[in-house]
């Protein structure tokens, strides 16, 4: 605050309103929101756009507009088997990470262990963990037990990285549930697993399920870990469409990419009508 | 990372608090619930470190690893000797530096924008701001290459305007361009939160003394929001650092894709140099957690 004493040469009148320029520091932030904003859309309405083109290759702005590549990408039998390979994988992951995360996420906010600290950044490492580190270390260690290239090994892999966001959302939940409430069902006779089960689970389901759907998005769209164990078996949609833009930039992957963007944000909506969306980006950042 | 170092070292201690103890009942049925999470990250997840941290310190003898195990250090020595790795650490170090830089200078306005006003708007921001985070890694990149490709969006515009095109693909700009717009919504969080605890009528008493917003910007937000912008910066650098499927696609397989990430990539997938890539991927681990520790040692030299 010293500096903004030295600013005052005379003593100014308090600048008003109506005497601030045509182009002040409010019009400033909007022009830099806007720019900003659009780098950040640039890309993925790019994406929406070229999707409805009708040119063989890629060019701006397309000649003219169908449907021809959203036909073309279900008419692929390889990229249709990848999306229903996603999707399996996806809810496969959501059951079992969602599962087990929230299972921990109970004992880990309920338990008073001089482990706790340790068990937590457990369930959070997979998170923080650099996922090429994750990626070759899961393939060492597949191949190493035969399973390389396998749905089993995918498996795994996705409900590793999984458990840490069900963690965090359930245990984010469960810190904002009043305990008393679970003791107070005790204490009028119910047993401990039956308290637990018809007063805490109900009170919590939602924070369950949107973990879960977070599981699911989160398996969906994972490509880095899962470009580590190729196989025939483990080639997920986005992983084929990875290999496809590395040798042609035709409007196909738009398609693809639009389809992806309307499956992230179904379920994103979904979850939001949870209203746990800010609860996530919170605990997750 | 600091963390999974600590839970590595405690492996076997993972499911004690399961054991029995006299006066902790509850607490050891409530360990039980914890095994199918502690096991399957032991299992699958530190074990398989562990195994990596071993092959790093083997010598390359074959795709398959068939021949007798020999532990030297032949592949960190190979790393620090060689001027090619040195290139592609600098490089590396350069790009996340750039992006974290360019993250936060953009990312501040639309954080402080977040934080301030009530507008209508506010929502719609926040939708674009999450947006590159929930779509598809793939499809941003599938995005930035018909943005950036040599007849793209970008130089068609160009054209028409009757200006110069230019070359971005496959160029290390065209990398720092697709990381910058992934990673720079974390920047926003990160700022958000410190931005929305400077109180509003500092500025205002700034603006009332006659300062500019320069002053407002360079005497109040900035000391104010450090810790925030400091936090920002390191989360884009890590994560910029560990970056391989956009220097992949975006850098292609010259010199611009050659960072440490993809370095580990093609050793694992195409030369199948299992020990070199594992011992990659350990350094490059190692510069991510001294640069936690120094972030923790500046915040602290802060307060």
């Amino acid at each position: 605050m010293q500096n903004a004493d030295r600013t005052i040469a005379s003593p100014v009148a308090p600048i008003t309103r109506a005497s601030r320029p045509f182009l002040d520091s409010r019009h400033l932030l909007a022009v830099a929101n806007i720019l900003v904003c659009s780098f950040l859309l640039a890309p993925i309405l790019i994406v929406i756009v070229t999707s409805f083109s009708a040119d063989q290759f890629m060019q701006f702005p397309p000649s003219g507009w169908s449907l021809r590549w959203y036909v073309e990408f279900f008419n692929d039998r390889r990229l249709m088997d990848g999306l229903l390979l996603s999707l399996a994988l996806a809810s496969v992951t959501a059951v079992v990470a969602g599962v087990a995360g929230s299972l921990a996420a109970f004992a880990m906010t309920r338990m008073t262990s001089r482990f706790g600290g340790l068990i937590h950044s457990l369930h959070t490492a997979p998170l923080i963990t650099p996922g090429v580190v994750t990626g070759l270390s899961m393939l060492i260690f597949f191949s190493a037990m035969g399973l390389r290239g396998s749905f089993t090994a995918l498996l795994i892999g996705h409900v590793v990285l999984s458990i840490p966001f069900v963690v965090i959302i359930v245990v984010a939940g469960l810190q904002s549930f009043d305990k008393s409430i679970e003791e107070a069902a005790i204490s009028l006779g119910a047993s401990r697993p039956v308290a637990f089960l018809t007063v805490t689970i109900p009170a919590v389901k939602t924070s369950m399920m949107s973990a879960a759907v977070f599981a699911f998005l989160n398996s969906f769209d994972e490509v880095v870990v899962t470009l580590f164990l190729p196989g025939p078996r483990t080639k997920t949609l986005p992983v084929a469409m990875f290999e496809y833009i590395q040798h042609n930039l035709d409007p196909l992957p738009a398609a693809i990419s639009t389809v992806l963007i309307a499956i992230a944000m179904l379920v994103v909506f979904v979850t939001a009508r949870f209203g746990t969306i800010g609860r996530i980006m919170g605990q997750r950042l | 990372m600091a963390e999974l170092v600590h839970s590595s070292a405690g492996v076997s201690q993972g499911p004690a608090p399961a054991a029995p103890g006299a006066k902790k009942a509850p607490t050891a049925n409530y360990g039980i619930l914890l095994l199918p999470s502690i096991g399957t990250l032991i299992a699958f997840f530190i074990v398989p470190l562990m195994i990596m941290l071993g092959y790093s310190f083997r010598r390359f003898d074959g795709p398959a690893q068939v021949g007798p195990v020999h532990y030297v250090i032949d592949n960190y020595v190979k790393f620090f000797t060689d001027l090619f790795y040195w290139e592609v650490l600098g490089r590396t170090l350069v790009v996340a530096a750039v992006v974290a830089t360019i993250a936060v200078v953009i990312a501040y306005p639309i954080a402080y924008t977040l934080a301030r006003s009530k507008s209508r708007w506010k929502t719609l921001m926040v939708v674009i701001v999450v947006l590159p985070l929930i779509t598809n890694l793939v499809v941003r990149n599938y995005g930035w290459m018909v943005i950036l490709s040599d007849n793209g969006l970008l130089n068609t515009f160009l054209q028409y305007l009757g200006l110069p095109t230019l070359t971005l693909m496959f160029t290390t700009t065209g990398v720092i361009v697709a990381l910058t717009q992934v990673l720079t919504p974390f920047a926003v969080f990160s700022l958000f939160g410190v931005i929305q605890q400077i109180n509003p009528q500092l500025e205002e008493s700034v603006r009332g003394l006659g300062g500019t917003t320069w002053h407002v910007v360079k005497d109040v937000l900035i000391p104010l929001s450090w810790a925030g912008i400091l936090a920002g910066w390191l989360l884009i650098f890590v994560q910029a650092v560990a970056a391989f499927a956009t220097p992949l696609l975006i850098g292609g397989g010259g010199r611009a894709g050659q960072l440490l990430a993809t370095l580990v990539f093609t050793d694992a997938i195409s030369t199948l140099n299992w020990p070199f890539a594992a011992a990659t991927s350990f350094i490059m681990t190692a510069i991510v957690l001294m640069l936690i520790a120094l972030q923790g040692r500046m915040l602290r030299a802060k307060r």
